[in-house]
């Protein structure tokens, strides 16, 4: 509840979120393509890369702290890939260098975009940008229904907890478990039913419409026009 | 006498309905729904009251029988213009708003039913006002009280000017203070209204007609005082008098 807050009143103020959210979806996907495409060895461009990130974060006005939340999560996919590496020939080093900045890259640019983003914001720009109707719907309600796969799996993990104080053998656990499993899914199909009742008895009729009030402005061309600027000179130089 | 010289605004005529796995919800129901009245379902679990009212709205569509609100059946031509005068409040509020921000769900069926942006805006400002619900536009519907996930999804529904409000077990979530609160909003409403619920308590103080159900079929109808002070029909389905 104080980090929903946290964030309004940051959005407020941020230079970032006051962009509209085709400039802001344009620029992270530009982003993640050119980090992409830029080789290893390029190290000026990865620092004209990560200014530019560290810029973002700045306007964003969130803090490191906030943007790099979670990022111990790829920890051990990036370690695990960096063991690989190892296996190959090649200099490790810059293959080392060119997997851990890639990787940091992209999360916090990705970070920047989601928290300066909402989902209403990302489908008003995705519709602009003449995205077909079905996939703008279907991000909609698979976003929707991480919701009531998170409320299922904890109402499922209290009811097996509050009935099993003891260490479960192995045997019986998998077979609760596989219980649990089909109580767990006939739960999520039940509910995504209601939400379908509900979104039809208020004429839903398989596309999630909302209000389009984007336009690009000043900000916004001087904001692309930079980004472009930067991204020519990194390609480049 | 009088009730037939009113205005018909629902007529369910035979209506029955199964389920796919062969669960029989409706049994030939048959009732009317007058202006400007407030009638009360009641009966247990498993009655077939919510599946009747998934009907009134046409979210389910008779497999026998009929629906027709103001005279006019529903079917798939004009499903969508009936479905907006019959406003459907579920029993439980987190399964009726599902966008990211409260102006968004309460936006939802104007968007779906071709309103302007600019009244759409114009009408979801109003609604919340009237709900006191300012300030609140941004804000998830999922970290919402519960007592504000109820107004807030009455409002979703009454934003979109219904003939008919039908309520779904509209106290089940609610605490007493959040109870005596949406008790009192709701009696403001000057609409007609279906109210299913199996508490008494409240279907005395809010309908003036009262329908029994048990087991898909309608096994009482008549005026709230000949039902609710029926105590044996009362005790034969499960209830306590209020």
């Amino acid at each position: 509840m104080t980090f929903f807050y946290k964030k309004k009143r940051k959005e407020k103020k941020a230079l970032l979120s006051s962009l509209d959210p085709r400039s802001r979806l344009f620029a992270t996907l530009t982003l993640i393509v050119v980090v992409l495409i830029t080789p290893g060895e390029k190290g000026k461009n990865f620092i004209i890369l990560s200014l530019f990130i560290f810029f973002l974060a700045f306007f964003s006005r969130f803090s490191i702290r906030e943007i790099g939340r979670g990022i111990f999560l790829i920890f051990p996919l990036l370690l695990f890939l960096s063991f690989t590496i190892f296996l190959t020939e090649g200099n490790h080093l810059v293959l080392l260098f060119n997997l851990w900045i890639k990787f940091l890259l992209i999360f916090f640019t990705l970070r920047i975009f989601s928290l300066t983003t909402d989902l209403t914001e990302l489908i008003k720009a995705l519709e602009k940008m003449r995205v077909p109707h079905l996939l703008t719907s279907l991000l909609f309600l698979s976003l929707r229904f991480i919701f009531v796969f998170g409320e299922e799996t904890e109402r499922k993990r209290r009811a097996l907890i509050s009935r099993t104080p003891w260490r479960m053998r192995m045997k019986i656990k998998l077979k609760v478990l596989s219980s649990l499993i089909i109580h767990f899914l006939d739960q999520i199909f039940l509910r995504s039913q209601t939400f379908f009742a509900a979104m039809l008895s208020r004429g839903f009729e398989g596309r999630v419409r909302t209000i389009s009030d984007l336009r690009l402005k000043k900000g916004d061309y001087l904001f692309l026009s930079f980004f472009l600027g930067l991204i020519f000179y990194s390609i480049f130089s | 006498m009088r009730e037939e010289k009113r205005e018909k605004i629902i007529e369910v005529v035979d209506l029955c309905f199964s389920y796919p796995d062969g669960h029989e919800a409706l049994r030939g129901v048959s009732f009317s729904v007058y202006r400007g009245e407030s009638l009360g379902l009641i009966g247990g679990n498993g009655a077939g009251k919510s599946t009747l009212l998934l009907h009134l709205n046409g979210v389910l569509q008779a497999k026998k029988g009929s629906v027709q609100i103001q005279g006019e059946e529903i079917t798939a031509k004009n499903i969508k213009r009936l479905r907006a005068k019959v406003g459907l409040v579920f029993e439980d509020p987190r399964d009726q708003l599902f966008m990211p921000t409260l102006f968004d769900d309460i936006a939802f069926g104007l968007l779906n039913l071709g309103y302007e942006a600019r009244e759409v805006e114009k009408k979801v400002r109003e609604i919340l006002k009237e709900f006191n619900l300012e300030g609140y536009e941004k804000r998830p519907p999922h970290r919402l009280s519960s007592g504000e996930r109820k107004k807030a999804s009455l409002a979703t529904v009454l934003v979109l000017e219904p003939e008919v409000l039908v309520l779904d077990e509209p106290t089940a979530t609610l605490d007493p203070a959040g109870k005596k609160s949406f008790l009192s909003l709701v009696e403001k409403i000057k609409k007609t209204k279906i109210i299913a619920s199996h508490d008494l308590e409240m279907i005395d103080r809010l309908c003036s007609r009262v329908i029994l159900m048990d087991k898909g079929r309608i096994v009482a109808e008549g005026r709230r005082e000949e039902v609710l002070q029926n105590t044996a029909l009362l005790e034969a389905y499960g209830f306590d008098p209020p």
